[in-house]
Formats: C-alpha cells, sequence, structure tokens
C-alpha cells in the first residue's frame, strides 16, 4: 500500500511575529528579503557563517541588497536570544539544557553551543553559537486516509506511527490527536491526554497551546514521557493517551500502566521499517505483547507524510 | 509699610527655600526606599517563581502603586508590543517618560539605567546576585543619605534663612 495524503497545509504564520525574534540586523535583512512565510521552514544563525533559509523546498541566504552574503554575528546571536526569550533568559534555563525552546506561535527555536556539564549531568550552556528557528506548521487532515484503520465508533486502536527523522510523524500524530479529540461524523469526541516533553506537538507557550490538538485535549508540557504518562492517568483521566517518541526503556512501565488502566495509546518511534523498530528492545517487548493493535509507517517517498504501509498487531497488512 | 512687607517676603521665601530643600532630601530618601522595595519584589518574583521578566514587572506592578506601578507596567507593556527592541533601551525610555521627576541624583540614576542592563540576560543565579548586588548598592545610597540628613537638612534650612536675612538687610 503506498498512499500520498492530498491535504492542502494550513499555516498562519505572522511575518512581523517571526521578523520580531530576531536582531535588528537580521530583522532588516528579513524585511528586505519580502519572503513568503507559508513558504519558510528554518531560519539558521551561526556565528562567522551566512544566514540561512530552509525555503521553498531548498536552501538559500540572505544579503543586503547589492552585498556579501550576510555573515552572523555573535552579537546578533545575543540579541536574538533576548528576544526570542522574551528578555528572561533564566526562566528558559530548563529548555536550554534540552537544547532548545518553544515561542508564541509554537514555532521552535533550537540553540547550540558550549555545553556547562556538572558530572554526566548537562547543567546548562554557554557561548551560544548557533540558533535554528523551525516555524510550526499543522495539517489539518493529514490524517484523514488513516483514521478509518485506527478508530471506529467504538474502538480505538493502540497505534504506533513509524517513520524517519522529518517524515511528517509527529504532523501525524498531531492530526490524529485533533480527529480523536473533536470527533467527526458520527464518531464522538475522546479525552485525549498528550506528554508533550519537546512541546513539539503542542508548541506550547508559556503552558499553552499554540497548535490545535482539539477540544477535549489536555496537555502536559515539558514532562518525561514515562512520568508524564502515569500522571495524566492519575490526574486527567482521559480515554487516549499520545506521546511522540517512544523509544527509552522505562517507557514501557508507563505503557503498561497505559494499556492497563484501559486507556489506548497513540505513539510514534523513529525508525526506518518495522523490522528497524522492532530491532529495538523496548518495542519487541511491546510486540510480544502485542500492545499495539495498528502500526503506520511513513516514507519520504515522493512528499513527507507518505504511508508505505498500515500492519495490524500480528504485523500482517491491513 | 511696602517695604517691610517685601522684606518680610524675602525672609518667608528665603527660609521657604531652605526648607524645601530639606524636604527634597526627605522625597530622595522616599524614592530610594521604593525602589529598594521594588528590586526585592523583582528578586523574589524573579528567583522565587521563576517568571518571565515581562510577568515579573508585572506582579511587582500590583504590589507598589503611582508612579512606580505605571513604570512597571509600562515596560510590561512595552516588552509585549516593542519586540525587536533591546530589553535596556525599552527599560530606560520608560523610566525617563514615567519616573523622571524622582529626585535622585546622577550616580543614582546611572545605577538605577545599569541595572535594568542587566536584566533578563543572565542564568537564575547570576539574576540574583545582580540584584542582590543593585539591592546593596540601593541600600547604601539609603543608608548615606539618612547619616547625612540631619546635618544637610540643618545647613539648608540655615543658608536658606541666613540669606533670606542677608538679602533683606541689603535691601534696606
Amino acid at each position: 500500500m503506498s498512499t500520498y495524503i492530498k491535504c492542502k497545509e494550513v499555516r498562519q504564520i505572522e511575518a512581523a511575529q517571526i521578523q520580531n525574534l530576531f536582531a535588528g540586523n537580521i530583522r532588516q535583512l528579513l524585511v528586505e528579503a519580502d519572503l513568503d512565510y507559508d513558504k519558510l521552514y528554518e531560519i539558521r544563525l551561526r556565528v562567522g557563517r551566512p544566514l540561512f533559509l530552509t525555503y521553498d523546498g531548498g536552501e538559500c541566504f540572505l544579503r543586503s541588497k547589492g552585498q556579501e552574503q550576510y555573515l552572523v554575528t555573535v552579537e546578533d546571536l545575543k540579541e536574538t536570544l533576548e528576544y526570542v526569550t522574551g528578555y528572561s533568559l533564566y526562566a528558559y534555563e530548563d529548555e536550554i539544557r534540552q537544547g532548545f525552546l518553544s515561542v508564541q506561535g509554537g514555532h521552535r527555536v533550537g540553540v547550540t553551543g558550549k555545553v556547562i556539564l556538572d558530572g554526566n549531568r548537562i547543567r546548562g550552556m554557554k557561548y551560544i553559537s548557533c540558533i535554528n528557528v523551525r516555524l510550526a506548521h499543522q495539517i489539518p487532515g493529514c490524517a484523514d486516509e488513516i483514521m478509518p484503520y485506527i478508530r471506529t465508533k467504538d474502538w480505538v486502536a493502540n497505534t504506533l506511527i513509524v517513520s524517519p527523522p522529518r517524515c511528517g510523524k509527529t504532523t501525524m500524530l498531531r492530526d490524529i490527536i485533533r480527529q480523536l479529540s473533536n470527533g467527526k461524523d458520527d464518531l464522538p469526541g475522546l479525552t485525549v491526554g498528550v506528554v508533550d516533553e519537546r512541546s513539539e506537538l503542542a508548541g506550547s507557550y508559556q503552558g499553552v497551546p499554540q497548535n490545535d490538538l482539539g477540544m477535549r485535549t489536555d496537555v502536559l508540557d515539558g514532562c518525561p514521557k514515562s512520568e508524564g504518562m502515569q500522571m495524566l492517568i492519575r490526574s486527567m483521566s482521559p480515554q487516549v493517551v499520545a506521546v511522540d517518541e517512544l523509544g527509552k526503556d522505562d517507557d514501557y512501565q508507563a505503557v503498561e500502566s497505559v494499556i492497563h488502566c484501559g486507556c489506548k495509546l497513540i505513539a510514534t518511534a523513529h525508525g526506518n521499517s518495522m523490522e528497524d523498530v522492532l530491532n529495538q528492545p523496548l518495542f519487541q517487548k511491546l510486540l510480544e505483547a502485542r500492545v499495539f493493535e495498528r502500526y503506520i509507517v511513513l516514507g519520504k517517498g515522493n512528499h513527507a507524510g507518505e504511508v508505505e504501509a498500515i500492519y495490524d498487531g500480528k504485523g500482517s497488512l491491513c | 509699610m511696602l517695604k517691610t512687607a517685601g522684606i518680610l517676603m524675602i525672609l518667608t521665601a528665603g527660609a521657604g527655600l531652605g526648607f524645601g530643600k530639606g524636604y527634597e532630601l526627605l522625597l530622595r530618601e522616599r524614592a530610594l526606599g521604593q525602589i529598594l522595595l521594588m528590586i526585592r519584589w523583582l528578586k523574589g518574583e524573579i528567583c522565587s517563581k521563576q517568571v518571565s521578566l515581562h510577568d515579573a514587572f508585572l506582579g511587582v506592578a500590583q504590589q507598589m502603586s503611582g508612579k512606580y506601578r505605571e513604570f512597571l507596567t509600562n515596560t510590561a507593556e512595552k516588552m509585549e508590543q516593542s519586540a525587536g527592541m533591546r530589553f535596556a533601551d525599552l527599560y530606560r525610555s520608560c523610566a525617563e517618560e514615567v519616573l523622571k521627576e524622582l529626585p535622585l541624583s546622577k550616580k543614582e540614576w546611572e545605577l538605577f539605567f545599569t541595572m535594568g542592563g542587566t536584566l533578563g540576560y543572565l542564568d537564575l543565579d547570576m539574576q540574583k546576585k545582580q540584584l542582590e548586588f543593585y539591592e546593596g548598592e540601593f541600600l547604601h545610597s539609603i543608608e548615606e543619605l539618612r547619616a547625612e540628613m540631619p546635618a544637610k537638612k540643618k545647613v539648608y534650612q540655615s543658608l536658606g534663612v541666613m540669606g533670606g536675612i542677608l538679602l533683606a538687610i541689603l535691601v534696606w
């Protein structure tokens, strides 16, 4: 089975909101460049390097009119960091430690620099030398084709979405959550609990989800998955629990607790194929325990979000 | 008759000037006290609650009154609206706009503006240390002012009265 899901990507990006995240010099370049923000995916700042954009499926860099390409300075980075943290770098220490933070609009700002270690624990980061702003995008309806495989009127399948990086598994999961939460036609909406460890699913900014995850969705932002799943069950009694990127050994217990509570689980995992994922001990155990009833494998194909195959719990094609 | 009235007015004006100058010292002490209070509230909001600078300013604004509340609220609003402006500039422009009438010395104004430049762009530990540093500096200013206030007050008042008398004698 190979289905290309045709749907229009919905992006409501305010140019000014993005431009104001950057230092004066860079903001000026972005304004002068007169970009179509619907086609803009990433803006990368690296000290002493050109300002790169992932734009319209390709890569380009910005330059002032009639000038050489603009080289990013340390001062630009420092100023940009001031804006993306809302003048409150200290309030984002935990996020910086993880290497990224979410800003208004659900956009993600990744940072790299010199990591400060305290024993084996990352205490913080200094000399930040690279900032990558990834613009959030949602594709409502991208899960339309697979919903009949994972949801009927009185049944929801425990589902694992498998795909390599940048193939749309988070976008797919986001739309599944939205559809389960809102319900559709004769399918009632369900209470969905989301553990958003990396603030990528909901794109929460100051605790408020910036992406549409549906009207019956509760989001636990920035919480480790294993603890978060159990917290959600105890506190919010969800019918469905959704998490992004399962894979750690201690996730197993949390998954078990979700299943044993009668909740349904929708999750994603990194992997090029089913075999690739099942080579990981966690997923081997989950397969043996027949936890997942559907495996959805995404591939790059012609476009991100292409469904390569849908398997049932026994590993047979649906 | 008119001459006597004029002399009396000169004497009153001289004394008033001296007492007014003395009262200014009291106002300066109050202003420094309010700034110190503001720094302590800010420290609490930032270090204990770990909220963003915007929320910290709004939180402290609830505890303060008058011009100080206006300054904090305006700065918080500008943080929201004027993205793309460095905090130090934003803080300074709000202070110059709202607090310009505070009777602070040049050194105290500089201290107040420099403090704005260090807010936000540091980790929590450094943020705390910076605020404690400015807290100490302003506390020192208050103590210094309190120590010299009685003597200074007396000097201003005496100078005012004596100046008035001198002018009265000259006019006489």
